[in-house]
């Protein structure tokens, strides 16, 4: 028996989506702008369970504080506070102290204190439950302790005293799921059209393109209006209808790419081994396109994204208490004086998740084009 | 040349029908009416108001009658601002967004294409670096973010420019939204330019220009004919929306263009201020293309138009 003569390895072959993954994560600015998103993305989704504030919770001693690394209530504000509470229960505060989270003071006043009344302090957002630990004059004059509740407002309160840092996380919820929805359903609507009609060509893709030319005339916003006025204020609904409209682009694009796939052998074969159209279509000229399908999607959820906020700036997008990023930088811009972190807090993560869509897009273009760069 | 444009021109004309009537009818599928009031009115005084407004004829009719008056160029009476016609509506207000947008159009043409140019010339290094970084900023930057900044900066802060109000297209009343306007115009422009740019730049052409050893700035003027083609097909749409008027700079502003009757329009269902305004938008948008496809053989001589 002879060996056989050892086989050396065939080379490897790499795909040309290997190729692409290779040339991407050699793009620095793309990786980053990866990595970004996936970070953001993971602070929206979970961020609002570990910042300790409800997004729709209202505190009402806190509205329009601004951001700070630091505990509120401030130690300066804490004697104009109990001052406060003090005239609500008749009552005028001496000795004020202060030790660590604990507030000591002494209550006097002309008649006996009501000690119900000292759920006043209660009722604050700053304090707790307060305890009497003397009680003089028959009442007259009680020795209080009160701890301080301490509450972290990193990026300050809105105008109704909502924690600022919950609610951009959760408008970043809503606004990617936004952008993910729409793009996605103009994605499925686009390419099936587009790819129907470049491959099937001659009139029926000359019919399916008059349709698009006519939809693309009509004024965008005229739409979106309708849209609200049909779907009432429900968001999701309404941007699966701006998904269904953002398709013609797509369709454009497919159908380019398909006009030339048609051409191509493999397809020639796969007609002359008598595979259906719809065959065809799903198995080679449909993953053919996703190239240039992958980029425009990577450009098209930042269009939806800022179609989002300027629905929100004319009051017809994401309604109360639920809120986006548009919906946080109209507010904000109105108070910019005021209130800058209003506007800015969220203007940064809207700014920096569509930076970082732009550059991963330019950079999947580049990856999976390699001519154009 | 000319025979094109005719054709053009009739084959807009169809076009446009499909869109009075697909707009005709959605609107009126949409529910709620013009004279729906927080309380309701009196019966009698609506069935009167349905009646001079002619609401109360059926559908098909009340579209004939549009479809009439529109061909005679009349857009009807103002359903909502009841003192107006739409056509009082638009000759007060068109000229004013035209006026913003061709100005905000011309800026964001000489300086974005230059910019574009630049970046496409110094590829990949710092000048081509901060355009594209300037660029991506212009896009992704809300037009009612950078509009609130100016007004702070220039208006409030340094007190050089009025914040809002039109004052019958005063130069000082115009700077602020036009360079609102014009910001992601010049970013989308100057990235355009720089990708087509960059492309001509490697074509034989332009290399055997440079093997004449032409100067640099001769180089980049041929070239910027070729780069010029994509950004000619990109500003037909871009022009039509701009010279349509912009919601969002109208409002902040308090401009009195027609960018805001779109959504005021829509909102308190003026079933005519909308048809309008569809149809405006619509015939800018039909003349601006061909004004593109036109342009676009005069650039390039390999254009057939046919």
């Amino acid at each position: 028996m002879t060996t056989a003569p050892a086989c050396p390895a065939p080379p490897e072959g790499r795909s040309l989506w290997q190729d692409a993954m290779t040339r991407l994560l050699r793009n620095r600015a793309a990786v980053a702008s990866l990595a970004l998103l996936a970070l953001l993305a993971l602070a929206c989704t979970i961020g609002p369970f570990l910042t300790g504030h409800p997004y729709d919770r209202v505190y009402q001693d806190y509205v329009r504080v601004p951001a700070s690394l630091s505990a509120y209530p401030k130690a300066q504000a804490l004697p104009g506070a109990v001052q406060r509470i003090a005239a609500r229960i008749r009552a005028t505060p001496s000795e004020v102290g202060v030790a660590g989270d604990m507030v000591r003071l002494v209550l006097t006043a002309q008649r006996p204190i009501d000690q119900r009344l000292l759920v006043y302090f209660e009722r604050s957002d700053q304090f707790g439950a307060p305890v009497v630990v003397h009680s003089d004059d028959g009442g007259r004059r009680l020795t209080l302790e009160v701890p301080v509740k301490r509450r972290f407002f990193l990026f300050g309160t809105d105008a109704n005293g909502r924690d600022l840092l919950t609610r951009t996380l959760i408008a970043g919820r809503v606004s990617l799921a936004i952008g993910l929805l729409a793009s996605g359903v103009a994605l499925l609507i686009g390419v099936a059209y587009g790819a129907t009609a470049g491959y099937l060509g001659g009139r029926v893709d000359m019919v399916m393109m008059r349709i698009v030319d006519v939809l693309y005339s009509l004024p965008f916003i005229f739409f979106v209006i309708l849209l609200v006025v049909f779907f009432g204020r429900n968001v999701l609904l309404m941007f699966l209808a701006v998904g269904a409209i953002e398709w013609l682009d797509m369709a454009r694009i497919v159908r380019g790419q398909a006009l030339s796939i048609k051409r191509q052998d493999y397809v020639l074969a796969a007609e002359a081994l008598g595979v259906s159209t719809g065959g065809i279509l799903r198995r080679h000229v449909i993953p053919n396109t996703l190239g240039p399908v992958i980029v425009y999607v990577t450009l098209l959820v930042p269009k939806v994204i800022l179609l989002e906020s300027f629905l929100s700036f004319l009051g017809l997008g994401v309604q109360e208490p639920m809120t986006s990023w548009g919906a946080l930088i109209s507010d904000g811009a109105r108070a910019i004086q005021a209130t800058p972190w209003m506007l800015g807090y969220p203007a940064a993560f809207l700014v920096t998740t569509l930076f970082a869509l732009n550059f991963l897009g330019d950079g999947l273009r580049d990856a999976l084009d390699p001519s154009d760069r | 040349m000319l025979t094109y444009i005719l054709r053009r021109l009739a084959a807009a004309i169809p076009t446009l029908f499909v869109i009075v009537t697909i707009s005709f009818f959605l609107m009126r599928l949409a529910p709620g009416g013009p004279f729906d009031l927080e309380q309701p009115l009196e019966a009698k005084v609506m069935e009167n108001l349905r009646r001079i407004y002619r609401l109360d004829e059926p559908l098909w009719q009340q579209y004939l009658t549009y479809l009439a008056a529109l061909l005679r160029g009349d857009f009807g009476p103002s359903f909502y601002l009841r003192d107006f016609t739409i056509n009082e509506l638009f000759a007060q207000g068109l000229p004013v967004s035209v006026r913003l947008g061709a100005s905000a159009l011309a800026l964001a043409l000489l300086v974005g294409g230059p910019l574009g140019m630049l970046a496409a010339v110094r590829q990949n290094r710092a000048a081509d670096h901060a355009v594209i970084g300037f660029a991506t900023a212009g896009i992704t930057i809300p037009t009612f973010v950078v509009a609130p900044l100016l007004q702070i900066v220039f208006g409030l802060g340094l007190a050089w420019l009025p914040v809002g109000g039109w004052n019958g297209g005063a130069f000082r009343n115009m700077v602020l939204p036009v360079v609102t306007l014009a910001l992601p115009q010049i970013a989308v422009i100057a990235r355009m330019t720089r990708a087509a740019m960059i492309e001509t730049l490697r074509a034989n052409h332009i290399r055997t220009l440079r093997a004449q050893g032409l100067s640099a700035s001769t180089i980049a003027l041929h070239a910027g004919r070729g780069a010029a083609l994509p950004v000619v097909s990109y500003l037909g749409p871009a022009a039509a929306s701009l010279l349509t008027g912009s919601v969002v700079v109208e409002t902040i502003f308090a401009i009195p263009g027609i960018g805001r009757h779109f959504v005021e329009g829509a909102l308190n269902r003026d079933y005519t201020l909308v048809m309008g305004t569809v149809v405006v938008v619509a015939i800018f948008v039909l003349a601006f293309n061909l004004a593109v496809d036109v342009l676009y053989a005069l650039l390039d001589p390999r254009v057939r138009l046919d």
